[in-house]
């Protein structure tokens, strides 16, 4: 019950951090605007004038995105470039939103300047931490996807059915999952341990790893019930986007708005996920 | 089926034996062979395609180039390799095994994927032989569909001597029967098939024809299967198969299908039907009794996706969600194999463009009439993908799309085989049915079956029959010049790319400047005139013409199609005193389906604002989205 008690609380408490949610949204589309604008002018200067064009909004249209991409390959490349690069950029905007994050979390205000000014005075640091899970993330990857592919080969060859290397694959995906959920715990807990006792970095990330492997159960519950809450919204909010028949200026907007909604709803799920095991362990 | 279809020229009684842990068969054939020719004739070629697995320097290994739908051959052990041979061959009780010979069109001596029977006796025209033959067989590994796999399942196609197709080109009778190859298919001759197997009690049977005889004993099944008009036999076994058995009007369906697919039967016995009522109510009438679809386990998969007589190969996978159609695509495509190679039966090693291309087509027509037109191959996640639009990118997809003409012979191909054989195909046909209406287009494919069904029609016999229709039919305007067409499209490589250049409009002005008036020269500052003109300028930019309509709309509504013949590369049109240009569409209704891009097909003076904001906010909130998913940990 210990779980659910901590989740509670973490929700209700992080519910209140709608103003740093939001400005971690701004951020975020900030910069994918500029994917926006890529395909704006790409597609704006390529195909904007044909009637064709037109039928991209009843939706996805395979003649018309397949025609684009197979003759005007310049600038989807662009487009992707744009994309990969922005990947890229957040990996860098990324600790200075969760050194602000956390820090007005710890300090439980929702405040966009307290926000601004721990993101820039701990953003070295935690530039150096974000790095060193990404590189302990990207390393599982790795592991997981050559794993992955000698199950899937040697599983095909072995059975005389496909079930056996699908299930292999399945159990891989959710060993996976829960070292996802480690890692993030982890990470969470030494950029706590770096704001408020201030400790080194490897000595911060030892902290992360041992209370996550101390608290294995507690802190793996909390992750799925996260996990759980983040993808019944994200499916939910996806389906009323969907539902939005977009055939007018109007109607693009309302779907444009609840975009931003759904992303704004996730960075606040991510908040109170944030709280929950940075403010309230065992509260 | 009491109905006699075919000349039945070549017809065989068969009875095999399958030691299924040797992985050999044993067997005894008549074959019973009507001379239909004008000569006589004195030797009979017949494929031996296991051979084409005895080693690698078969002609079928040394074109595969040690690469064999992803199998590496370079790592084949001893009893992975087959072969077949022939211990005797009676004619007139006389033995002529001894005169049997290998022979190689490609000058492969190592070949012997096609014996030749050498007779003492010629067949006079019209005159019956009957060749009793014995022979041995080891099945190899799975190589194109034929052999064994692990757990016992076996997939037997190709593998007993067939005699090939004795035909009359350009007045001349001959033999058709060539060697095998790693890009051709097969082509027989239509008959009736008597078999018997003696296979071992575990095992569950699917085969061509109708089976109608089971007989049990010491551990040993018998089955008789008889298919009468049809002109290849297959068969397979596999101890762990589901059967699923249906009917649709006089057509029984049996389903052979693993257990860990069989939650997908439905979905295929579905396909199966609304094949057989498509195709029966647009092309013609099923003839046959019986329709077997054998589903190969993964450790089969290799037996897959491919068509013999009343009896089809596919390939399910444990996970197929509803919205993957891909399945129920790959069971129309191969049931309509039935018609184009089955009954209607081209010659799939020189012409695989007459069968891959019309099933395609047919395919496409199938799926697009079960599950509509806007996404009946892919509808999932807002992702809609309809048939013919797949079977158009396949071709528009190609690194070159001229790579090759459509029709080429099957062994010349080494590039673009899919992409020009099965979907330019596809996509020049459904460019025919734009032109002739739908309806239309539904005559011509009948009017093809009930020509050619049950013979072995070539390219000049469908073309020729098109090129007439055409014309009966008044349609000619449509095509520009009918034999053009098909040339351009059936054996050039050239596309086919129509596009607007440029719209503009200016106000003309008369009488301005200086003019001689009487002796005099006087400045006329002109007659002005309030409405514009405008000037649509439009581009052939590919080799292929084809006639196409032009629609002009204008800013207050109205409307005007122009007949462009395509001829020029260049096209204008101006108009006077008219409104202002609001869109120009050259083939608005897509009739030019083999247009290699549609989008530049028209031009709207007012850019869609509205649409360009959707797939950029779409664009900007899915990147969001992956930014919010991939650097959870950071």
């Amino acid at each position: 019950m210990k779980i659910f008690k901590s989740t509670y609380t973490g929700i209700k408490l992080g519910a209140s951090f709608w103003k740093i949610s939001s400005i971690i949204t701004l951020l975020q589309v900030l910069l994918t605007s500029l994917v926006g604008a890529a395909v704006w002018s790409w597609m704006g200067d390529t195909i904007g004038h044909s009637v064709g064009f037109n039928d991209l909004i009843k939706g996805y249209n395979h003649d018309v995105i397949q025609d684009l991409i197979n003759h005007q390959s310049a600038g989807y490349n662009v487009v992707l470039k744009i994309s990969l690069w922005i990947l890229f950029l957040y990996i860098l905007v990324s600790p200075f939103i969760s050194a602000g994050t956390i820090s007005c979390i710890i300090e439980g205000k929702d405040d966009i300047k307290l926000f601004l000014a721990k993101g820039s005075s701990y953003y070295f640091k935690f530039l150096s931490l974000s790095l060193l899970f990404l590189i302990i993330h990207l390393v599982f990857i790795a592991l997981f996807g050559v794993l992955g592919s000698m199950i899937l080969q040697s599983g095909l060859e072995s059975y005389a059915t496909e079930v056996p290397a699908l299930r292999m694959i399945f159990g891989l995906i959710i060993i996976y999952a829960i070292i996802v959920i480690m890692l993030v715990s982890s990470s969470l807990i030494a950029k706590r341990e770096l704001l408020v006792n201030g400790s080194g970095l490897f000595r911060a990330v030892g902290s992360g790893f041992k209370f996550a492997i101390q608290h294995f159960f507690y802190i793996l519950g909390i992750g799925i019930i996260f996990l759980l809450i983040s993808s019944i919204f994200a499916y939910g909010l996806n389906a009323v986007v969907n539902s939005v028949v977009e055939n007018g200026f109007v109607m693009v907007m309302v779907a444009l708005i609840l975009q931003i909604l759904i992303i704004w709803v996730r960075n606040l799920i991510r908040i109170m996920y944030q709280v929950t095991l940075v403010l309230n362990p065992f509260k | 089926m009491s109905d006699i279809n075919s000349h039945r020229i070549a017809n065989y009684e068969m009875e095999v034996w399958l030691d299924h842990d040797k992985k050999t068969i044993k067997a005894e054939q008549r074959l019973t062979w009507v001379n239909h020719s004008e000569v006589a004739i004195d030797s009979l070629p017949f494929y031996m395609y296991f051979n084409a697995f005895k080693n690698t320097e078969s002609t079928f290994m040394k074109s595969a180039e040690g690469n064999i739908f992803g199998d590496d051959i370079s790592t084949r052990t001893e009893e992975t390799w087959g072969w077949a041979e022939i211990n005797s061959i009676v004619a007139n009780n006389q033995e002529l095994v001894h005169k049997a010979k290998y022979i190689q069109h490609d000058g492969n001596l190592d070949d012997q994927s096609v014996i030749c029977i050498y007779l003492n006796e010629s067949v006079s025209p019209g005159d019956t032989l009957i060749l009793d033959m014995k022979y041995d067989a080891k099945i190899p590994q799975i190589f194109a569909r034929a052999g064994y796999e692990r757990e016992d399942f076996f997939n037997m196609v190709h593998w007993f001597p067939q005699v090939g197709v004795l035909e009359e080109v350009d007045n001349i009778w001959q033999w058709n029967c060539h060697q095998f190859h790693r890009r051709t298919e097969f082509f027989g001759e239509f008959g009736n098939y008597d078999v018997t197997l003696h296979i071992a009690d575990h095992l569950i049977v699917g085969a061509s024809g109708c089976l109608v005889d089971t007989k049990s004993e010491n551990g040993i099944n018998t089955f008789r299967y008889i298919g009468q008009d049809i002109i290849d036999f297959a068969w397979c076994a596999y101890p762990h198969f589901c059967v699923v058995e249906d009917k649709w009007e006089h057509v029984d369906i049996r389903l052979l299908i693993p257990p860990e697919h069989s939650h997908l039967s439905d979905r295929v016995i579905r396909a199966v039907k609304h094949s057989l009522k498509y195709m029966t109510e647009n092309v013609g009438p099923y003839p046959y009794n019986t329709i077997t679809v054998m589903d190969p386990p993964m450790l089969g998969l290799k037996a897959g996706f491919m068509e013999y007589p009343t009896f089809i190969t596919i390939g399910a996978f444990h996970i197929f969600p509803e919205g993957v159609r891909t399945l129920e695509s790959l069971v129309a495509h191969e049931f309509a194999h039935q018609y184009f190679m089955g009954i209607v039966a081209s010659n799939e090693k020189e012409e695989p463009w007459l069968d891959e291309g019309f099933v395609t087509y047919h395919e496409d027509k199938i799926m697009e009439s079960l599950y509509g037109e806007e996404a009946s191959m892919f509808n999932i996640g807002g992702y809609k993908v309809c048939n013919s639009s797949f079977s158009r990118q396949e071709y528009t997809n190609l690194p070159n799309p001229s790579t090759g003409a459509v029709a080429r012979q099957g062994w010349e191909i080494k590039d673009g085989f899919k992409g020009i054989t099965y979907s330019k195909t596809a996509t020049v046909l459904k460019t025919i049915e734009g032109l002739l209406g739908n309806d239309l287009m539904i005559k011509l494919m009948q009017k093809y079956y009930n020509e050619y069904k049950f013979t072995h029609p070539k390219a000049n016999d469908f073309l020729g029959l098109a090129k007439q229709f055409i014309l009966d039919n008044g349609k000619e305007d449509a095509f520009g010049d009918v034999d053009c067409f098909f040339d351009q499209l059936i054996y050039g490589t050239g596309i086919c790319d129509y596009a607007v250049g440029n719209i503009s409009h200016f106000q003309p002005v008369k009488n301005l400047g200086i003019f001689d008036n009487q002796k005099e020269k006087t400045f006329s500052s002109g007659d002005k005139n309030d409405r514009l003109s405008a000037k649509i300028v439009l581009y052939r930019k590919g080799d292929v013409i084809i006639p196409v309509e032009v629609l002009m709309t204008f800013e207050d509504g109205t409307s005007k199609t122009e007949y462009w013949d395509g001829k020029n590369n260049y096209q204008e049109y101006i108009y006077h005193n008219s409104p202002r240009i609001a869109k120009v569409e050259i083939d608005p209704e897509k009739k030019v389906f083999i247009d290699i891009d549609f989008n530049n097909n028209s031009y709207e003076m007012k850019r869609n604002q509205t649409a360009l904001l959707k797939v950029s906010s779409k664009a900007m909130y899915w990147v969001t989205q992956a930014l919010q998913s991939l650097f959870v940990v950071i």
